[in-house]
């Protein structure tokens, strides 16, 4: 999974979004795997989605629109990882909702 | 046999329910902790469960739908995670349970909260004019049990909301959730809190709390979450805040085929069948002499599958005890938690034998009950039991 043009990594901030996440992409049959979250860089528990980064299009499309906002995105090239921005925008649809609900 | 007591907790489960709990203790996982595939599927499964729920509550975002041990749990995050305190109000009905009305009373003692509670009128139903006339400036909460798990009677919850105007509403489902179509509740309820057992038709140990966007309060147990593990500071987001510790993810894994059945069979279908039986069993045992239903009468659709009757000349407890000796069926005798219940329909402290019927009760058991109480009450009684 790791070729020439890149992995992307999206961590969610919950197991739940992940597995929202996941079941979207699934229904649209859009190419990902789950990993591990890459310890390397987050110490988040749990998984991640990963696709290459020639499908980023394709991917976040459906993810935007749902509203499901990654925590963090890298970039990972055989064993090196940087951050990724994805230039998410809110104004794009979805509420995002998983929200400080608490005190 | 006759298992009347579904309102204690339904039986049987579906075959599915059984099947999945079966699968779910063969296969080694703890959901969203590790990142291998039987932990993904334990993960799936949860997840299941949580969209069956949303979807019978009419909740949008499965996030917003957390689990917890039981119902009495999920209210007592609710009410001590608002941090009522002295100089807050909260209004309640008077058919509350001991799973609200506890934690109201030692919120009442302990934090010096007023606590008032709003009686049902002669047809048993609680009025939402009464609740408007009862808000205060400093009322924080209104609390209500959707149906009394003694009379059965229906609560007018959306109605009492709509009184209650700002004021947040919590609203305890244990006798509703799979009985009656909730699929709006979510758009309008601040608080939803269910238990998985009864209704719903899933396994003891599973119950949960929705919680409507915008509502805020502190969690009640933090710990583990599998998420931000870094931090020493506990999520402060749903489902994680209110998910502390290990899932039940047995008993989930039921739940989640639970609520499967539910949607694939249909609430109202359920519903109608139950209110049939319970319609079918008060007409044949009011021809019982001496025998009274509490609250909702035959022909009131304001009711679920619960009636509670007491029968002149006998306890609760020896009624209950012949019905099972005598015609092998189960009921439940007693004040069924519900203190504040037996107080407003004249029943304490004695209380009254409950019939709860549910969806795989047929029509010739309802009709066996009510033949037992016109037989019981049709021999004369001698003393002790015989």
């Amino acid at each position: 999974m790791t070729g020439a043009s890149g992995e992307i990594i999206l961590v969610f901030p919950s197991n739940t979004r992940i597995l929202e996440a996941e079941d979207l992409l699934e229904e649209m049959g859009l190419p990902f795997i789950l990993v591990p979250v890459p310890k390397e860089v987050n110490p988040n528990c749990g998984l991640a989605i990963s696709f290459l980064e020639d499908d980023r299009d394709l991917v976040l499309a459906p993810l935007r629109e749902a509203g499901l906002r990654p925590q963090a995105a890298y970039l990972r090239k055989g064993d090196l990882f940087a951050g990724y921005d994805l230039n998410w925008n809110e104004a794009s649809g979805g509420t995002g909702s998983s929200d400080a609900a608490l005190d | 046999m006759i298992y009347l007591d579904n309102g204690a907790t339904s039986w049987p489960k579906p075959e599915s329910v059984v099947e999945a709990v079966e699968k779910a203790l063969r296969a080694p996982a703890s959901p969203g902790r590790s990142g291998h595939k039987a932990a993904h599927a334990a993960s799936r499964s949860v997840h299941r469960a949580r969209k069956g729920i949303a979807k019978i509550f009419g909740v949008k975002d499965p996030e917003r739908v957390a689990f917890t041990p039981n119902v009495t749990w999920a209210v007592n995050a609710a009410l001590w995670g608002l941090g009522l305190k002295e100089g807050d109000h909260v209004l309640s009905g008077a058919l509350e349970h001991n799973s609200t009305a506890r934690p109201l009373r030692r919120l009442e003692r302990g934090r010096g909260a007023a606590w008032e509670r709003v009686d049902p009128g002669p047809d048993g139903i609680l009025d939402p004019e009464e609740f408007r006339r009862r808000l205060r400036p400093e009322t924080r909460l209104v609390v209500i049990n959707h149906a009394s798990n003694v009379t059965g009677a229906l609560a007018p919850a959306r109605e009492i909301k709509e009184a209650a105007g700002e004021v947040p509403i919590l609203v305890d489902t244990a006798q509703t959730a799979g009985s009656v179509p909730l699929d709006d509740m979510g758009q309008w309820a601040d608080f939803i809190c269910f238990t998985g057992h009864k209704g719903l038709l899933g396994p003891t140990g599973t119950g949960g709390l929705c919680v409507k966007e915008g509502a805020r309060f502190s969690p009640l147990a933090v710990g583990g979450s599998g998420s931000r593990s870094e931090s020493l500071e506990h999520p402060d987001f749903l489902p994680d805040a209110l998910e502390a510790g290990t899932h039940n993810t047995h008993g989930l894994a039921g739940l989640a085929a639970a609520a499967e059945f539910l949607l694939e069979t249909g609430i109202d279908r359920i519903r109608e069948h139950e209110l049939a039986l319970a319609e079918l069993f008060m007409a044949g045992a009011l021809q019982a002499s001496g025998l009274r239903i509490l609250g909702p009468q035959p022909g009131d659709r304001r009711r679920v599958a619960t009636v509670s009757v007491t029968l002149e000349g006998y306890s609760s407890s020896d009624l209950a005890r012949i019905l099972e000796e005598g015609y092998g069926i189960m009921t439940r005798a007693g004040l069924h938690c519900a203190p504040l219940t037996h107080q407003a329909c004249g029943s304490f402290p004695g209380g009254s034998v409950r019939f709860s019927f549910g969806y795989f009760n047929t029509f010739q058991e309802a009709e066996a009950a009510a033949g037992a109480l016109r037989e019981i009450a049709a021999k004369p009684r001698a003393a002790g039991l015989s």
